[in-house]
């Protein structure tokens, strides 16, 4: 059982997909500039993460080694397009603000990554445990850097005013601020580990 | 036809929304490969190839294949199997033609696949040049000069950023920034300086 | 070479098919939320009228507005060349050419700066800057008298210039 939960628990610190493997960036930096949007983000790729691991874990036998990329970019653009119409269906403003990294989700080095080092070997539990690690790990990166910049950039925390009078600092939501945040950031990871 | 205006999609493609620096795409290849100024420019030559190319056939797809057919909620699927085969025959055709430049850039396709700048170009390009009210020489031009020019900014941000960090390697980085971090941190340097030319236009 | 086909294949068409049916049940509501986004946009600039008239004019698609059986205006397009891109707007203008509300439908404008036409400042529900030009003619419509976004005098520029432009030529065709 203590497997199951290491498994789980990996993606969230050890191995974060943000700070930890480096993996997924684009979207990380783009769609952090307010709370709402990098929750939004987090979540849509979790749901793809999870989708694409259960089934291409699940038909990993049936599929030749040689083509398994080809396969599993399939599997997974099913998956983006799906969160796509969803989001369009039920949230068109939230989809209107991640714009192009919706569809662009498909090429998110940490769902290809996971398909390739683990779905395609592991059980379908194993791998589903793996994805929520993983996404929830993604998640909380974005959370950290959208909160991040949108105090600072906005002066506000999920769109409601903290400090009366502050006068933010808009660089922090345009793009230097964005990629300040990440280098800071991976540098304190880096930090607290050589500690 | 506006020369104008395909003037400010070229401008706009290499400086304002430069893809790196401003759009955040492709950062993968940014920060991985801009070790040195050598394989920063085969990687970005290697791009601007296939996202021209890839730019010129996900046109031809959607306007021929997906808009006739009521199909455009494939998109993303078809674009992408497109751009997957379209490297993987490169590189094929690559090897077997001429493998003196198979040799230069030839690990750096493979790479590309994933690379989201050439993925997002083309996407950009439909949802920038299929509106009502654009005919179709102009869409199929605009497009094809915004994959080019795209690939033209990647290579110009690829080449400063190396020569910044084949000095970097030199200089005395405190020890937690050492490496990727501080590959960030001047990535946000030059997209500061970068976003001087916006506002800039013809 | 013969399974790899088959392989690949049957992955496409499983894919295709669920596509196809995820598809079928979204499209009418993502066509439902485009007509109540519409409708909100058209109620927004126009609060009086209770019907809306599609048209065209050279400049695309214009509504013309009824309250009852009287034409009491109309909602046309409009586009202003930003800092960074077209800001595309709809704009609502009287019978005596007045501009009765403005609703940005899309804009790309630096986020903090020139996207800040759009702010909606803290207990108010309309965009303070937008809601400056109501009562203003349309076709002569001037920066003068307009608090301007600061630091995005482009931004500003590019909305008057956009509306006055889609206006007159708008007015033109209808006399």
């Amino acid at each position: 059982m203590k497997s199951l939960f290491a498994e789980f628990k990996k993606g969230i610190h050890i191995e974060n997909p943000t700070f930890a493997l480096l993996l997924g960036l684009c979207p990380t930096l783009a769609v952090s500039n307010n709370i709402r949007n990098g929750l939004g983000m987090g979540i849509a790729a979790t749901f793809v993460l999870l989708g694409s691991n259960i089934i291409i874990s699940s038909i990993r036998k049936l599929i030749p080694t040689k083509i398994r990329i080809p396969c599993y970019i399939v599997v997974i653009a099913t998956f983006v397009t799906i969160v796509e119409l969803l989001l369009k269906a039920y949230f068109p403003v939230l989809d209107r603000s991640l714009g192009i990294f919706v569809p662009l989700i498909v090429v998110n080095c940490i769902i290809l990554g996971r398909a390739e080092a683990f779905a395609s070997k592991n059980t379908v539990t194993y791998s589903a445990l793996d994805a929520l690690g993983m996404g929830i790990g993604f998640m909380l990166a974005l959370l950290i850097i959208s909160s991040i910049r949108e105090f600072l950039g906005s002066g506000t925390l999920l769109g409601f005013q903290i400090i009366q009078g502050f006068q933010p600092a808009i660089i922090m939501v345009l793009a230097p601020g964005a990629l300040m945040t990440l280098g800071l950031l991976i540098g304190f990871n880096n930090w607290l580990k050589r500690r | 036809m506006d020369y104008g205006k395909f003037m400010t999609i070229a401008i706009s493609a290499i400086f304002i929304n430069n893809f790196i620096l401003t759009r955040f795409l492709g950062l993968c290849p940014f920060i991985g490969v801009s070790k040195q100024t050598k394989p920063a420019l085969g990687m970005g030559a290697a791009v601007i190839f296939v996202m021209t190319l890839s730019g010129f056939i996900t046109w031809i797809v959607y306007k021929y294949l997906l808009v006739p057919f009521g199909l455009e909620y494939l998109r993303t699927i078809a674009f992408i199997l497109v751009i997957a085969v379209f490297v993987q025959a490169v590189e094929m055709a690559m090897a077997k033609l001429s493998p003196a430049l198979y040799r230069a850039m030839g690990i750096y396709i493979p790479l590309i696949t994933t690379n989201c700048a050439v993925l997002g170009v083309t996407v950009l390009n439909v949802n920038m040049f299929f509106k009502k009210d654009m005919s179709i020489g102009f869409s199929f031009i605009a497009s094809l000069l915004q994959a080019f020019c795209a690939g033209i900014g990647f290579m110009l941000a690829m080449l400063l950023m190396s020569g910044i960090r084949e000095r970097l390697d030199l200089t005395d980085v405190p020890q937690s920034l050492a490496g990727i971090p501080i590959a960030f941190i001047v990535a946000s340097l030059m997209s500061m300086a970068f976003l001087g030319f916006s506002g800039f236009k013809f | 070479m013969l399974r790899f086909i088959m392989v690949l294949t049957a992955v496409c068409v499983v894919a295709a098919l669920v596509l196809g049916g995820v598809n079928s049940i979204t499209k009418p509501l993502i066509a439902a939320q485009k007509e109540k986004e519409l409708n909100q946009a058209l109620k927004d600039i126009m609060p009086e009228a209770d019907r809306y008239d599609r048209k065209t004019f050279s400049g695309g698609d214009y509504y013309q507005c009824y309250k009852g059986k009287k034409a009491i205006g109309y909602t046309i397009p409009a586009i202003g060349e930003g800092y960074s891109g077209d800001i595309r707007m709809l704009v609502g203008i009287d019978n005596k050419g007045k501009i009765t509300g403005i609703e940005v439908l899309s804009q790309a404008e630096t986020p903090g700066l020139g996207a800040r036409c759009i702010e909606i400042k803290h207990r108010e529900n309309k965009p303070w800057f937008l809601e400056q030009f109501i009562g203003k003619s349309a076709d002569s419509l001037q920066l003068k008298g307009i608090e301007t976004i600061t630091g995005a005098t482009i931004t500003s520029e590019a909305i008057v210039d956009g509306i006055r432009k889609y206006a007159v030529d708008f007015l033109k065709e209808i006399n």
